[in-house]
């Protein structure tokens, strides 16, 4: 069986390899974008059954990205879930609107974090 | 004298009425009684003359044929005792004279006939007889003498009993009428007459006496109101003046007054001798235009001579009255002089005030300009701060939340295990960057709350849902201090910021589990009319009374809070201010160790 492909689309290196580094452990295949405009294009070159986008990046923030993702060919029921700052008041609203399935606050919580991954591959399932 | 020629008095009438009557009567009396006693007299004169006509002839015939002259002389003596014969000649045949006898007087209608004596149709002499009818005329006169005497005296006795008579009825009393008329004050007329009789006259002296009485009435209420009217104008505080002919007929002392003059002084004397020069032309033509009967503005303001030659400036009010028949001025002076100096002094204080406004909007344009520059500012900088917390909680955040991630993985042990001193020290570094970041967050929420920035996110949620998520978050603290953490939280959907409310209910139970050493700490919610009370109850340190006060003011931890863990002081601040923003109110209750009890109430708008 096909491991379950994800895409991690975040400016910041390290948060990268944070959320990459966990997703591996846990057994997923993951593949990364640096930017919303990166993001697109790897959403568009390979198939991927779930992406986690970070919303403020250079060139093309998350809701941009999200919006021309959710527009490519198969990509309707992907879930998109975007990672929102904790303080920025109207992020998780503004998420919604642009096509998010759902979001976790940042800084996430490596305890919690698989709970919520999972549980939105199962709704896609 | 032609005042006394005048028939004008009632007696003068009477007597004039009586004397002509009298003098006609008379006349006409005179007339007829000479006709009628002429005639009887001619009559009685021709039967004389024809008497002593034929007695003559009859006796002297036989004298004479007798030539008894004796007895012709007394033939001829005897008819001169008739009055109307004056004269008796005889002659003879031949015409000589024989006798004659006449009257010593001789008249001088003297009427001189001849006859013939006859004897046997033969002449033989004749006679002349001389009459004279001044008798008669003498007789009539007489006669009619005694009849005017007659007349006259009846008349004239007449008149008197009449003229008694009306003296008593009409006359005298209106003389008596007349006398006290005329001694009457025309002042002070009141009804004198005093004639009491029941004919006209008395009826007429009634009606007078009423009128007189009536008229005095009036007369006295009109001196009166003319009186004061008099004073009223008199005492004016302005000049009256009255104008005619342009000759000044009245004047009032304040007018006089006004001018240095004295009333006597000016009285009679051209009206225009007192303007001031600048003001005559206008004025002239303004009185003669109005005189002419145009319609001129009767309230000007012009000026004055003083006696001195100063100019008053004054206002003149102008009236036409009727005076001798003529058209008059009739005018109020009012010295206007302190009214332009209050004027003059208005107007300067107006131009000062005009130009102190002037100053004034001209600085308040000023200090509203910079106002308007230094609000600018104020906004701009507000943007630059609000711009600068965000993109530097961004920033701050960014590190922390790799950090907390990376030592949450490695507590976690998914990059290997761990010892316990490495377990312990890595739990120590992962709980202070989780403190750090909470920190971040506050002063970040501070910040947005005082700027005005945050508004509350209305969403419908379910209170025990919330209340849940709360609980499993704190339950651990609890477990690990051993308290027991109750909550109890109706099943309803609420309208309110779900995150926000969630955020205060963390606040507030993470402090009661924080000060709580041992026992628990309870989580009810009420749900009132139309409000939700979430109590908060613990069982730890409690409050001192005047500590409470200062609870909730910016980083104040108080002294005796053994904590290992010590918050960041501005939770409880953060937690007011949150509660505030969604309409809430927070209070509370504590004894000093026994425990505290936050009370936090939230508007109920209950979800459907």
């Amino acid at each position: 069986m096909e491991r379950t492909k994800i895409l991690v689309v975040d400016d910041n290196e390290r948060n990268r390899y944070l959320v990459s580094f966990i997703l591996e452990k846990n057994g997923f295949e993951v593949v990364t974008a640096n930017d919303g405009l990166e993001g697109v294009e790897t959403a568009r070159e390979q198939r991927v059954n779930l992406i986690i986008m970070d919303i403020k990046m250079p060139k093309m923030d998350g809701y941009e990205a999200t919006i021309r993702i959710k527009k490519l060919e198969g990509y309707q029921s992907v879930p998109i879930i975007a990672l929102t700052s904790y303080a920025m008041a109207g992020d998780k609203k503004k998420a919604v609107a642009a096509g998010c399935d759902g979001y976790i606050a940042k800084p996430i919580n490596p305890e919690t974090f698989m709970d919520e991954i999972r549980r939105f591959l199962e709704v896609i399932k | 004298m032609k005042e006394k020629l005048k028939i004008n008095s009632l007696k003068k009438k009477t007597i004039l009425f009586i004397l002509i009557i009298t003098a006609l009567y008379t006349l006409v009396s005179v007339g007829i009684v000479y006709q009628v006693v002429e005639e009887q007299m001619m009559a009685k004169h021709e039967v004389c003359r024809n008497a002593a006509v034929e007695s003559l002839s009859y006796s002297l015939a036989p004298m004479l044929d007798l030539y008894d002259y004796k007895q012709v002389e007394r033939a001829i003596t005897a008819p001169l005792a008739y009055k109307s014969i004056i004269s008796v000649t005889i002659f003879d045949s031949t015409g000589t004279l024989i006798r004659s006898a006449a009257k010593q007087n001789i008249p001088k209608d003297l009427d001189v006939k001849k006859y013939n004596i006859t004897s046997n149709d033969k002449v033989i002499g004749s006679f002349e007889i001389g009459f004279s009818k001044e008798y008669i005329n003498e007789q009539i006169r007489t006669t009619i003498e005694a009849l005017v005497f007659g007349l006259v005296g009846f008349f004239v006795l007449m008149g008197l009993a009449i003229y008694s008579l009306m003296s008593r009825s009409v006359i005298g009393p209106l003389e008596a009428f007349t006398k006290t008329v005329k001694e009457m004050d025309p002042e002070n007329l009141s009804p004198q007459v005093n004639i009491r009789s029941e004919d006209e006259i008395g009826t007429l002296a009634a009606s007078f006496n009423q009128i007189a009485e009536d008229l005095g009435n009036s007369q006295r209420a009109l001196r009166d109101s003319e009186e004061k009217y008099r004073n009223l104008i008199e005492h004016a505080d302005a000049g009256i003046v009255i104008i005619h002919d342009k000759l000044i007929t009245y004047l009032n002392k304040r007018g006089a007054e006004m001018i240095g003059h004295t009333v006597e002084e000016i009285i009679n004397t051209p009206f225009t001798e007192y303007l001031h020069p600048d003001e005559l032309p206008r004025v002239i033509d303004r009185y003669k235009r109005r005189m002419a009967g145009e319609d001129v503005q009767p309230i000007y303001e012009t000026a004055v001579k003083h006696k001195n030659g100063s100019r008053i400036d004054v206002e003149f009010n102008i009236g036409i009255i009727t005076y001798d028949g003529k058209p008059a001025e009739f005018v109020f002076i009012r010295d206007i002089t302190e009214c332009k100096k209050a004027e003059a002094g208005l107007r300067e204080a107006h131009c000062k005030l005009q130009e102190a406004k002037a100053e004034v909007d001209k600085e308040v344009k000023k200090r509203t300009q910079q106002l308007v520059v230094a609000k600018e500012d104020a906004e701009h900088a507000n943007r630059m701060k609000s711009i600068f917390l965000a993109s530097m909680s961004h920033e701050l955040r960014t590190p922390l939340n790799s950090i907390i991630g990376f030592t949450g993985i490695i507590l976690q042990g998914l990059a290997g295990e761990l010892n316990v001193e490495q377990r312990t020290q890595l739990g120590m570094v992962y709980a202070s960057s989780k403190h750090l970041l909470a920190l971040i967050n506050d002063l970040l929420d501070i910040s947005k709350i005082e700027s005005g920035e945050l508004e509350p996110d209305l969403e419908e949620f379910n209170l025990a849902e919330a209340g849940m998520e709360v609980r499993d978050s704190l339950k651990p603290k609890a477990e690990d201090k051993g308290l027991k953490l109750i909550f109890e939280m109706p099943n309803i959907n609420v309208m309110s910021d779900e995150r926000r409310f969630k955020q205060i209910l963390v606040n507030l139970v993470n402090n009661a589990i924080k000060f709580t050493e041992e026992g628990e700490v309870e989580v009810k919610a009420i749900e009132k009319d139309k409000s939700i009370e979430i109590i908060v109850k613990d069982t730890g340190v409690g409050i001192k009374k005047e500590d409470i006060q200062k609870l909730f003011a910016p980083f104040t931890q108080l002294e005796y809070t053994v904590s290992e863990e010590r918050g960041t002081g501005l939770g409880l601040y953060l937690a007011r201010n949150l509660v505030r923003l969604l309409n809430g109110d927070i209070r509370v209750e504590s004894e000093y160790g026994k425990g505290s009890i936050f009370t936090l109430t939230l508007p109920l708008k209950r979800g459907g």
